[in-house]
């Protein structure tokens, strides 16, 4: 067991980067913009780490704003390694 | 056997004592009473290869004792290379974005940056941070649960004193410890390689 989180890639670095303002604007959720991680894609990138029980609040939240992502992933931290497996 | 009194000599004094010693002799012996000091000689031993012994003495004071093996490593080992496979470093973060362009994308990079470090195989030493790097400790940074995870990892994070004072920051802390320019210029003598997002 680790530490189970979510991870959701975009198309271009501008999306993630207004997508976690848009997270941050709302202090009920725990988000941060972290640099891609190379298992999930070989360029670079950046992606927004949320906590994953708040998936479906967050999703609902980026579907009435009308924004999209490109993949949620499912991560987990064991000690400073992280896995990821596609969440949908 | 060649004796030196490295007393009243704190770190890295008396390795560098009992390193120029070791040039001309085969076993030197140390009197300190520096804490650190024998931690410090044996990490030397260790890398060089010298038999090491310890004893504890009155007052504090610690007599150390290295003599040269068949196996010992001639030519220089850097006095700071504490971690022993030579990956030692420190981060300095002086900024609260990374590289040049845009500060936007620069935030966001160094968020991506320090979540990185948390991930790395070796963490740092330490970070220092320095001028605009100290908003990064202080309360309602979105830095704080990275970094708090590297200080239980082991790093130490220290902010410059003057900087937070200057921003008006000081009772604001929230990780790590606060630093002087003294000790920041000692650490990064101190470490061979110091890693910045320039």
């Amino acid at each position: 067991m680790g530490q189970t989180f979510g991870l959701m890639t975009f198309n271009t670095t501008h999306e993630a980067i207004q997508i976690k303002d848009i997270l941050h604007e709302n202090p009920d959720y725990t988000s941060s913009i972290i640099s891609t991680p190379g298992s999930i894609s070989a360029g670079c990138g950046m992606s927004v780490r949320f906590n994953y029980d708040e998936k479906n609040a967050i999703l609902q939240l980026l579907a009435d704003k009308g924004f999209s992502y490109q993949q949620i992933y499912k991560g987990n931290r064991v000690g400073v390694k992280s896995t990821y497996e596609l969440d949908q | 056997m060649k004796k030196i009194d490295a007393l009243d000599k704190v770190c890295p004094a008396p390795i560098i004592m009992a390193k120029q010693a070791l040039k001309e002799n085969d076993a030197v012996e140390i009197l300190v009473d520096d804490d650190m000091a024998p931690e410090n000689l044996k990490k030397l031993a260790d890398q060089k290869k010298y038999d090491y012994n310890v004893e504890n003495g009155d007052n504090g004071q610690f007599t150390v004792t290295l003599k040269k093996t068949d196996k010992t490593v001639e030519g220089d080992v850097p006095i700071n290379g504490f971690n022993e496979q030579g990956e030692s470093y420190i981060v300095v973060i002086n900024t609260d974005t990374m590289g040049h362009g845009d500060e936007t994308l620069g935030k966001n990079l160094l968020h991506g940056f320090v979540y990185s470090l948390t991930e790395q195989d070796v963490l740092p030493d330490k970070i220092l941070c320095y001028n605009g790097g100290v908003h990064l400790v202080t309360e309602g940074s979105d830095y704080l649960t990275d970094l708090k995870a590297l200080e239980e990892g082991g790093v130490e994070i220290q902010a410059c004193g003057a900087c937070l004072d200057y921003f008006g920051l000081k009772d604001k802390v929230a990780v790590g410890s606060v630093t002087n320019m003294f000790n920041i210029v000692e650490t990064m003598r101190k470490h061979n390689r110091i890693v910045r997002p320039d």
